[in-house]
């Protein structure tokens, strides 16, 4: 599943286009990640937290394959059926069957990217069944038939004006009606219809815990606790590398993730799941879907770390200015520029790109995963396997070859200077896009002068 | 081959060097006083708290409820119904229902889901009334954990205040799917 552009390029300049939305949008993430940091800063082990969480992430992954087997084992003998996919075909089929066996035809579903990354709504509305995504925010972009921007805010770049006139449209809100309350209260009626009469729920996984098999979704609006406990049938998906071992580790990872995603001390509804209620199915599918070869490669490992949590992209100066939908993959920003270009080095290969490295996402991730490094190594594959931008490669040669040419470097910079001191046309102009939209500095001398002055 | 096989002989075949699995310490409080920081956590996440060492309050007050709208709970000697089908259950207006332990940090109230007559009881009620004993209040989910056993009942949640979204351009409104309001008595 993928936004219309062709590259992330594409995508944040017709982002671009409406500067004032494009501020507004840049404020509200800040705004989340300025609660995120008032979230931590009143846990004096934070920091703490994030290591053991990294090390219990690290342990989980160096034995993945027994924590899997234990889990199937356990969650069996809980009454849970357990399911394997290869790959995203592989899970859209298994859930298909699952509906199919008990004639549904009608689905609610709470917030999974797992689903999103397989594209199984298509899948599903190809058969025949309706699926109803009931997170409002994903509510929402299911009838603007968008995908999510943002993996825990999925309407983050939508206008209450837009939400009102989509409610107007499908739910027959009040013409030009746009108060929050209102457009919610709608969305909760017309959805309660919607968990009342469903035939089947399938809902994501945040944890599924090897010992206890056992798994936990993390909700705010209680879309879960509602579809998953109404329905005679509940399906949930993941990828394998949401497993951890143990019960007691549940404990370091809701600690962390409402506080780095929204600034929660924890979401309003943390679910546990362990049996299936009598007279009533509960099933597991397990998505490998690329994570396996991911797991292989050893720069890249550590991506599998992810909890989903968002904080990279609140953060990321690129994310907040070019909008979720400017990225190529399912999961935007930092986190799924580093997790798409295993899957498709030549689709994906503008993501890692888009990225000042300026390490903030590292920074904020509760799972220290090192994002910013990551990006560097995939730029490195992508210069050296694709045909990812020549004229960059072109020009990065040619930086190359003056810098490593003293007298050549000193030439150009004298030229350089010369350039910025000289008509303003030279550099403000459209082929410069250096000089779009703001004002270069004036050097008042080379660094060589400078160097020279400075070092004696 | 089976998906299972394929995904377990990737994993293997990979033979990744063990790496040592961290002891989680179960951390300190965040102040001198474990139930002042949870009363004011819940007061921050919109809960409606009500102290009382009257066992009649509770009675009482769920009698004054009930005049709004119809009732569940799962304490039997409030005499209210607790047995539901689907549709009744989205009539309710207010379920009462017990919490096992209170977390400090978070304001989170873990319930197990199966000591009610039906799971949805957690969120479908328009307003949610949590009844807690002043003793059960732990300080943090590390101790929490070392209490609640998810295993034990087949669906268990900490519920930390009213369902909420904040989906629409970041504006916080109260009762999304679940209960529009939380209110917890707290039985000395």
């Amino acid at each position: 599943m993928s936004t219309q552009y062709k590259n992330h390029p594409a995508g944040a300049k017709a982002f671009n286009k409406n500067p004032e939305r494009v501020s507004w949008h840049d404020k509200a993430l800040w705004f989340v990640r300025e609660k995120r940091d008032k979230a931590t800063h009143g846990i004096p082990e934070w920091e703490e937290l994030r290591e053991i969480a990294a090390q219990i992430k690290a342990h989980t992954l160096s034995h993945l394959d027994k924590y899997l087997l234990q889990f199937e084992e356990q969650a069996q003998a809980n009454g849970i059926h357990v399911h394997w996919a290869k790959d995203a075909q592989e899970h859209n089929d298994i859930v298909l069957s699952i509906l199919q066996k008990h004639n549904v035809k009608n689905v609610v579903k709470s917030k999974s990217m797992l689903t999103e990354e397989c594209g199984l709504n298509p899948h599903l509305n190809q058969h025949d069944i309706d699926v109803v995504d009931t997170d409002l925010g994903e509510r929402i972009v299911q009838l603007a038939k968008e995908h999510p921007s943002h993996i825990v805010l999925p309407a983050i770049h939508k206008k209450k004006e837009e939400v009102g006139e989509l409610f107007h449209e499908h739910l027959n809100t009040e013409k030009g009606a746009t108060d929050p309350t209102y457009l919610t209260r709608a969305a909760r009626e017309h959805l309660r219809d919607k968990f009342l009469q469903a035939d089947a729920a399938i809902t994501g996984v945040n944890f599924a815990v090897a010992e206890s098999g056992g798994f936990v979704v993390c909700t705010n609006e209680g879309n879960v606790d509602m579809g998953a406990n109404l329905a005679p049938v509940h399906i949930a998906c993941m990828g394998i590398e949401k497993i951890i071992p143990k019960v007691e580790h549940l404990g370091v990872f809701l600690r962390l993730l409402a506080r780095s995603a929204t600034g929660q001390a924890i979401t309003t509804y943390s679910s546990h799941f362990h049996k299936p209620k009598d007279g009533k199915e509960m099933h597991i599918v397990l998505v490998d879907n690329g994570r396996t070869e991911q797991l292989s490669r050893d720069d890249f490992r550590k991506s599998l770390n992810c909890i989903r949590c968002g904080a990279c992209m609140n953060t990321c100066p690129i994310y907040r200015r070019s909008g979720g939908h400017s990225y190529t993959y399912t999961i935007p920003g930092p986190i799924g520029s580093i997790l798409s270009p295993g899957k498709d080095l030549k689709k994906h290969s503008s993501l890692p790109f888009a990225s000042t490295l300026c390490g903030s996402c590292s920074d904020v991730c509760p799972v220290k995963i090192d994002i910013h490094t990551q990006l560097y190594k995939w730029r490195q594959i992508i210069m050296e396997e694709t045909n990812y931008d020549p004229a960059k490669k072109l020009s990065m040669k040619m930086v190359g070859k003056a810098m490593g040419n003293p007298k050549l470097f000193k030439m150009i910079s004298k030229v350089g200077n010369t350039f910025l001191k000289g008509p303003r046309v030279l550099i403000y102009n459209p082929l410069n896009t250096w000089g779009i939209k703001r004002e270069l500095p004036v050097p008042t001398q080379t660094f060589d002068d400078w160097y020279k002055k400075n070092n004696s | 081959m089976t998906a299972k096989e394929k995904i377990l002989n990737n994993i293997k075949g990979l033979q990744l060097p063990s790496k040592a699995q961290p002891l989680v310490p179960i951390f300190e409080g965040l102040s001198d006083d474990k139930h002042s920081f949870f009363l004011e956590t819940l007061e921050t996440l919109g809960v409606e708290v009500i102290i009382s060492e009257d066992k009649a309050a509770l009675a009482q007050l769920v009698a004054e409820r009930a005049e709004e709208g119809p009732v569940y709970s799962s304490i039997s000697e409030l005499g209210y119904t607790n047995t539901l089908e689907n549709t009744e259950m989205a009539d309710l207006n207010l379920s009462v229902i017990e919490g096992e332990l209170g977390v400090a940090e978070n304001g989170a109230i873990w319930i197990e889901g199966d000591a009610l007559t039906e799971r949805a009881l957690t969120a479908i009620g328009s307003h949610l009334m949590i009844v807690l004993p002043y003793q059960k209040v732990v300080w943090n989910m590390h101790e929490a954990y070392t209490y609640v056993e998810p295993r034990q009942s087949g669906y268990g949640v900490f519920i930390s205040g009213p369902s909420k979204t904040a989906d629409i351009e970041q504006s916080l409104v109260k009762g999304a799917h679940g209960a529009k309001s939380l209110t917890v008595f707290i039985q000395k």
